[in-house]
């Protein structure tokens, strides 16, 4: 079984309350993948990177990739793709971007630096937002259309992403077109081509709604797939 | 015992000793007289026989010690091998195409083998030698030179062949003549070098008319990759390698 | 209404000038250009000019982006070292001719150009420097005219000109989500959508060293892919006269080029 968690976006104590849960489960996780936005202009950033840093005892070793804030961190530091950070700015402001400087040491900024895009693991591809960059916000409102694109890019089956915050679960289910092409030389018959069934999964978010926090079970070896909600902090005790 | 073979380029010298060797029982050796600097077909037939003793230019008086094809290019005089095949128990074949007129190699060789058709050379031939050992080519550059190189960019080709280290660590065997078409460019089967620039022989030898030696060095140069990024594709080949180790 | 649809000129004015009077012949009311003004060839300031005297909306393609910005392009955006070595050779030798007003030209040129259900890029509508094969996957192409928001998308880059015509797509999507109901299978479905490679002016691929671009009629969506005979000679003995690489030359005599295929055509650098 996996956990497949994104968007801890600096909330050490949404963290500790998702770890806590996965270690709830009846079957065994054995793999903890984290996709990105582990930091966001939150002074708790540091805090939720030593804890990824250092696991307890027994704890799993979280699998880190990047994500769109760490993209802006690099932005920031002049690491980046871009040498402003002018999607942080449009979006946020720049009181944020000063908030996001002084909560992150260079070191961090360095350690994360180090991370992964993401993982293709098992015909599954896990990803903060999609194959085309951290920004691609993929949600159960994107047409069948990109998400297929988004999918034969890595010529995987299954898309793991996180850039919504949304749990979703989008099941392309197949497909067709014709295709004719004609050249200077020769005209070639019209072929229909098919699609393979696939899917799309929205993994949650785990800092962003205080008290809330979502997260995804899965195990590649069965195909289950759950979402998990963890209530914490002073919401403890209403819903589930 | 000698065997020497003879031919004019392209007629498929090379060709014909590879099919001896598949049928022999007994240490087998091979020359070719003033290769030495791009042993091409040396390495070729290596590569296919690994029991194939070698010789080298200086071991000529050991020739007798293995059932020994000598194979003599045809830009040698034959009046200048002839000394050495005089020392031995010698053999000569000639290989000769049908529509080419050759008094001189008929008279000299006790066998005649039918060779293959070539396009008869009307000028003067020029021959142009590249020693690339130590240099790492990257195949689509290297495969689009070729390709150039064989319709006739840099002059009228007759015969071209090489041996070429490309950044996947293995040697490539090429080997051009007009009419047989289809680019032959193959892996040879010999280790991969993933360690830094390779220490062994690599080039290519180019026969034709009117060749710009000039720029067909200079693209050669092109394709080579700079000494700096040479450890970094080295490395790729190496993770994948291991990727596909672990797949299995 | 007939349109005339062209593509990477390269530098190459015979070639122009040959497809400008075939398109006068062609009756074609109006000319759009995929970009690729210049590189390679011996006069670009010379077609630049003569475009902007015509008037003829045109994009940025990734020669003319690397004139104006400066050589960003990433290694990854050549097929080989080979293809690499030459290519600077050809944008440093072009960079030294351009006068400052083409230069400011191709830098106001936009990406894409919209019009009515035509869309016109330079490689696609991602970046001018995708390569939209006609063997590329149906529903890639499909894509990637759907993210145009056209019917018909235009593009060149590949110089070698063909239709692809992409019909009765469909797709069939279920979405789960723990807040809402169970929801049904929906069924996508997109009406049909064309690609039209122009080809090449200036420096063609398809194998002979004819000049292709295409003329559109809008009312009857008739294509027509048009070869046009030109003195390739001239323009080869301008590569050679300007110092430019010979094999340039070469290669335009023979509509032919075997490099520019990169590995992964869809490949788009991050950088």
């Amino acid at each position: 079984m996996w956990a497949i968690l994104s968007g801890i976006e600096g909330n050490i104590a949404a963290y500790e309350a998702v770890l806590a849960d996965i270690k709830r489960q009846r079957v065994k996780v054995e793999q903890l993948y984290i996709l990105g936005d582990i930091v966001a202009a939150n002074p708790d950033s540091e805090k939720v990177i030593k804890r990824i840093q250092n696991p307890l005892p027994g704890e799993l070793e979280p699998q880190v990739c990047i994500g769109w804030w760490e993209e802006q961190c690099f932005a920031l530091h002049g690491l980046g793709s871009t040498a402003e950070p002018t999607e942080l700015i449009a979006r946020f402001g720049k009181e944020t971007a000063k908030l996001l400087w002084d909560s992150l040491s260079r070191e961090t900024v360095q350690w994360l630096r180090n991370c992964h895009f993401g993982f293709f693991e098992l015909d599954c591809l896990l990803i903060h937002g999609s194959t085309i960059s951290v920004s691609d916000e993929l949600t159960p409102q994107t047409p069948p259309w990109q998400m297929l694109d988004r999918l034969q890019r890595v010529q995987a089956n299954h898309l793991f992403c996180g850039r919504s915050g949304q749990v979703f679960e989008y099941q392309l289910q197949g497909g067709s077109v014709n295709s004719s092409v004609m050249t200077l030389d020769q005209p070639h018959p019209v072929q229909t081509i098919t699609a393979p069934k696939r899917r799309v999964v929205g993994v949650g978010n785990v800092g962003r709604e205080l008290g809330k926090a979502t997260y995804t079970l899965y195990s590649p070896y069965s195909d289950s797939l759950e979402f998990k909600t963890v209530y914490y902090g002073s919401k403890k005790g209403f819903g589930n | 015992m000698i065997i020497a073979v003879a031919s004019p380029p392209g007629a498929g010298k090379t060709h014909w000793i590879r099919q001896q060797l598949a049928q022999a029982d007994r240490p087998v050796g091979y020359f070719s007289p003033k290769t030495d600097s791009v042993p091409i077909d040396a390495t070729y037939l290596q590569s296919e026989y690994p029991q194939l003793k070698l010789y080298q230019t200086g071991e000529e008086a050991e020739l007798d010690k293995t059932i020994t094809y000598l194979e003599i290019p045809w830009y040698l005089d034959l009046a200048g091998i002839e000394p050495l095949l005089q020392n031995f128990n010698s053999h000569r074949v000639a290989i000769i195409p049908g529509d080419i007129d050759s008094t001189e190699l008929e008279t000299w060789a006790d066998e005649i083998i039918p060779g293959n058709n070539i396009t008869k050379p009307t000028k003067a031939l020029q021959i142009h030698r590249g020693v690339l050992t130590g240099e790492i080519l990257d195949f689509d550059s290297l495969a689009t030179f070729w390709l150039e190189l064989t319709q006739g960019a840099y002059g009228e080709v007759v015969r071209a062949k090489g041996i070429f280290d490309l950044v996947d660590g293995q040697i490539y065997y090429g080997d051009f003549t007009p009419g047989k078409s289809e680019l032959e460019f193959k892996p040879l089967n010999l280790p991969r070098w993933l360690n830094g620039k390779p220490d062994r022989k690599s080039g290519f030898e180019i026969v034709g008319n009117n060749l710009d030696k000039a720029e067909i060095a200079q693209t050669v140069r092109d394709c080579c990759v700079s000494e700096s990024a040479i450890n970094y594709y080295q490395q790729q080949v190496k993770e994948s390698l291991a990727t596909e180790l672990e797949a299995v | 209404m007939k349109i005339a649809v062209m593509s990477c000129i390269h530098g190459n004015y015979a070639a122009l000038d040959a497809v400008l009077l075939d398109i006068d012949q062609q009756q074609a009311e109006k000319i759009y250009c995929l970009g690729d003004l210049v590189g390679y060839g011996p006069y670009p300031n010379a077609v630049v000019e003569q475009i902007r005297s015509l008037d003829i909306p045109t994009v940025q393609g990734c020669w003319d982006e690397d004139i104006v910005e400066g050589l960003n392009a990433c290694e990854c955006s050549y097929p080989s070292l080979l293809a690499e070595k030459r290519g600077k050779i050809a944008h440093e030798w072009t960079n030294k001719q351009v006068n400052p007003e083409v230069r400011e030209y191709l830098a106001q040129l936009p990406h894409t150009y919209k019009e009515d259900n035509l869309c016109f890029v330079h490689g696609s509508p991602n970046s001018n420097h995708e390569y939209l094969l006609p063997e590329m996957d149906a529903f890639t192409a499909l894509e990637r005219v759907l993210s145009s928001d056209a019917d018909i998308l235009f593009c060149g880059h590949t110089h070698v000109p063909y239709v692809r015509t992409l019909d009765s797509g469909q797709l069939q999507v279920t979405v789960h989500q723990p807040s809402k109901n169970e929801q049904p299978t929906v069924s996508f479905n997109t009406p049909l959508k064309r690609i039209i490679n122009v080809g090449s002016v200036g420096e063609p691929r398809h194998g002979r060293p004819n000049a292709t671009y295409v003329i559109y009629d809008t009312e009857t969506t008739a294509v027509n892919l048009r070869e046009v005979e030109y003195d390739y000679q001239t323009t080869c003995a301008a590569i050679l006269d300007a110092g430019l690489p010979p094999i340039f030359a070469w290669r335009l005599a023979r509509g032919l080029e075997f490099a520019e295929k990169a590995d992964d055509p869809t490949h788009v650098c991050e950088r």
